[in-house]
């Protein structure tokens, strides 16, 4: 904590724009706090021991590798991207259409007053961890009426660091009323190198606006990765929202929406991909606030090796919130004996006039189909990986664009690990 | 030379004996059937045939065009020409009816050191054989007999049957599940696919099914063995005074 407290201190001294009061009010509130630890309902499964015991420290100028000239950073695919290396806004590497505003977060925050304390302290100490030192980061903002035809890619990248880094950027995401637009977030870092990286993403929606957000992360083997998105929906605003989880040797997402206006649509997916002694976390909550909206929840995860999975979701309607239409689904497959999965799909209904389902299947892929592959001619790896890919299959259908899906598949193949 | 040779084949599951002493021989073109009641072992038959895990053999041979089928494993059993239309065919979600079609075509024409078939030269082999089932194109897109009815999941067996052109097939109970519509077109596709070379063993439980599939011989199974034979006229008899008299 002296440590931590220790690099606020002298964050606050190298950028004096950022809001000291509320730095320090975060701060305590997260040393009030603590570290979560198993005992606590919502990290049961995921143990911070080990990253909580190793000295971080933030990201310095210093730390940005002399030469950037042959990084890669975004897919090439769409002309649009944001991109950080080591947590330094690369400004000369970024191109946005004209119509959008991006501001850096001092900027933001002195012109928007953003709430700081909108989610219980307890739930989430890194949200306030962040809060507290957040050095990085770009608010994007898309005006009314806009419509942004080729996606956005904003591009967090660690490379060749030498001692042990934390991370603490802020995505800022808001589309006015009446647009529309694509942005992939995408958290990327060398193999095998250890460093912390505590993301934050902040998301609203203009009402009839539509949002396709997706959510990459192929951090470092040695990584802990930890990421609280919150969305925040208008009157008929369309969200789709995936999350795709490969890298990281400790993940955990924290994804929180509120539906607060009528007519919101909220489609939202997942996959994570774990092998050897990777650990990944999804924990997903929905507000349903107010009548008349949906929300479709698929999360898959794939485990094989000593891996962990745990997802944890739930459904919240209030009492208000008539004519809500909410699914939620948890499927997993188990390809060695020593993976593990937790899985918790929740729902709680305050209102009577709803329809909502929630379910959660885990098993080892199913015999009586590798046999009848097999009885077709495939031999037994080429089963298998056809039984595994189309597993993923559904997950990769709910990608709203083709665009989407070449950059994700991109980032797939492409990107280090 | 005998395409599929079974010699007092003794198998079964979870080591219980299901079939007691098999003995069957079917030749290049011929059409067999194999008629009982439920458990009597026709489906062990066909499974131990496609070298479905889990089954085990006791004792006994099956030698397909000369060779012990029973070392094969269940992919190269089917690259040998085998093939099983499944009582139960699977649900694989996910999977693109298509691209698992093309997967298993291009296995075979692999092993047979034949060019592999792109998507387009594929596409339009599949469009020609699904007109031989009846089948609308819409269920290439889907996956795997995911959401098909019973009738079109055997269609969707039978049609990888024409794609793959197996020389001996296997169709286990592929008439249940089928109204007599469906019936027709399903003994239609297995009839236009008869030739000198191609051999079929049917499994059923009904008479109705081998009056558009004509067997040249007729098996009748009781408790795990063939207790009679005969010719299509015995699938008759059978309808007729049930399988009681052949008992003890």
């Amino acid at each position: 904590m002296q440590l931590l407290r220790f690099q606020l201190d002298d964050l606050l001294s190298r950028m004096p724009d950022k809001p000291s009061e509320q730095s320090r009010a975060a701060f305590n509130a997260f040393e009030k706090a603590g570290f979560p630890t198993t005992k606590w309902e919502d990290w049961r499964f995921t143990s911070v021991k080990l990253l909580q015991e190793k000295e971080w420290r933030l990201s310095l100028p210093s730390d940005l590798p002399s030469d950037i000239s042959g990084i890669s950073t975004g897919s090439g695919i769409t002309p649009y991207s944001i991109n950080f290396i080591n947590g330094h806004f690369q400004p000369h590497l970024s191109f946005l259409p004209p119509e959008v505003d991006i501001l850096n977060f001092t900027d933001f925050y002195n012109n928007n007053s953003l709430p700081i304390f909108n989610v219980q302290h307890k739930h989430n100490p890194f949200y306030l961890l962040n809060t507290a030192l957040f050095d990085s980061g770009q608010a994007i903002i898309i005006p009314d009426n806009t419509t942004i035809e080729e996606p956005i890619e904003v591009n967090y990248i660690k490379t060749g660091l030498t001692d042990l880094i934390m991370f603490q950027p802020r995505t800022i995401i808001q589309v006015g009323s009446g647009s529309e637009v694509s942005i992939i977030e995408s958290h990327v870092g060398d193999n095998n190198l250890a460093y912390f990286t505590n993301n934050r993403s902040e998301i609203k929606v203009g009402a009839h606006s539509r949002l396709n957000y997706l959510s990459f992360q192929k951090d470092s083997l040695q990584a802990y990765h930890i990421h609280s998105v919150v969305i925040d929906q208008k009157r008929n605003s369309l969200v789709s929202a995936g999350f795709f989880n490969i890298g990281s040797l400790l993940s955990r997402k924290n994804v929180i929406t509120h539906l607060n206006c009528e007519g919101a649509e909220l489609n939202m997916f997942g996959l994570s991909q774990s092998a050897n002694v990777q650990h990944m976390d999804i924990q997903s909550i929905v507000y349903h606030n107010s009548p008349n909206c949906s929300s479709t929840q698929l999360f898959k995860n794939i485990l094989s090796g000593q891996s962990k999975g745990v997802f944890n979701g739930r459904v919240i309607v209030s009492k208000d919130a008539q004519k809500t239409d909410a699914r939620q689904s948890n499927k997993n497959l188990i390809l060695s004996e020593n993976a593990k999965m937790n899985s918790d799909p929740q729902l709680e209904i305050y209102a009577d006039d709803v329809k909502c389902s929630h379910g959660s299947t885990t098993g080892a892929l199913d015999e009586e189909a590798i046999f009848y592959l097999r009885s077709r001619g495939l031999d037994m790896i080429e089963a298998k990986s056809l039984l595994i890919d189309g597993f993923a299959g559904e997950i990769m259908q709910s990608i709203p664009t083709d665009d989407i899906k070449n950059i994700l598949e991109q980032k797939l193949n492409n990107t280090p690990n | 030379m005998t395409m599929l040779k079974i010699k007092n084949l003794h198998a079964g599951i979870d080591g219980k004996e299901i079939l007691k002493g098999i003995t069957l021989s079917i030749n290049p073109g011929e059409m067999h059937a194999i008629m009982g009641r439920n458990g009597s072992g026709k489906s062990t038959l066909a499974n131990v045939i496609s070298g479905k895990p889990n089954y085990e053999v006791f004792s006994g041979e099956v030698l397909f065009s000369g060779e012990n089928l029973l070392d094969l494993s269940p992919e190269a059993r089917s690259l040998a020409g085998i093939f099983m239309s499944f009582q139960y065919p699977v649900v694989i979600p996910g999977v693109n009816n298509t691209y698992f079609l093309k997967a298993a075509l291009n296995a075979q024409l692999k092993h047979s050191g034949k060019e592999e078939l792109d998507a387009i030269d594929f596409l339009e082999l599949i469009r020609e054989k699904i007109k031989l089932v009846e089948m609308d194109e819409k269920y290439l897109q889907r996956a795997v007999n995911d959401g098909f009815s019973g009738g079109e999941k055997k269609r969707n067996e039978i049609l990888q049957m024409v794609t793959l052109e197996p020389t001996l097939a296997i169709l286990d109970e592929t008439d249940s599940g089928l109204d007599i519509d469906a019936l027709k077109i399903v003994a239609n596709g297995v009839n236009n696919y008869r030739n000198p070379e191609r051999s079929f063993l049917v499994i059923t439980h009904y008479q109705r099914l081998l009056k558009y599939i004509v067997p040249d011989f007729v098996h009748v199974l009781i408790d795990g063995k063939i207790v009679k034979s005969g010719g299509k006229e015995l699938a008759l008899t059978l309808e007729e005074k049930g399988y009681s008299w052949l008992e003890n």
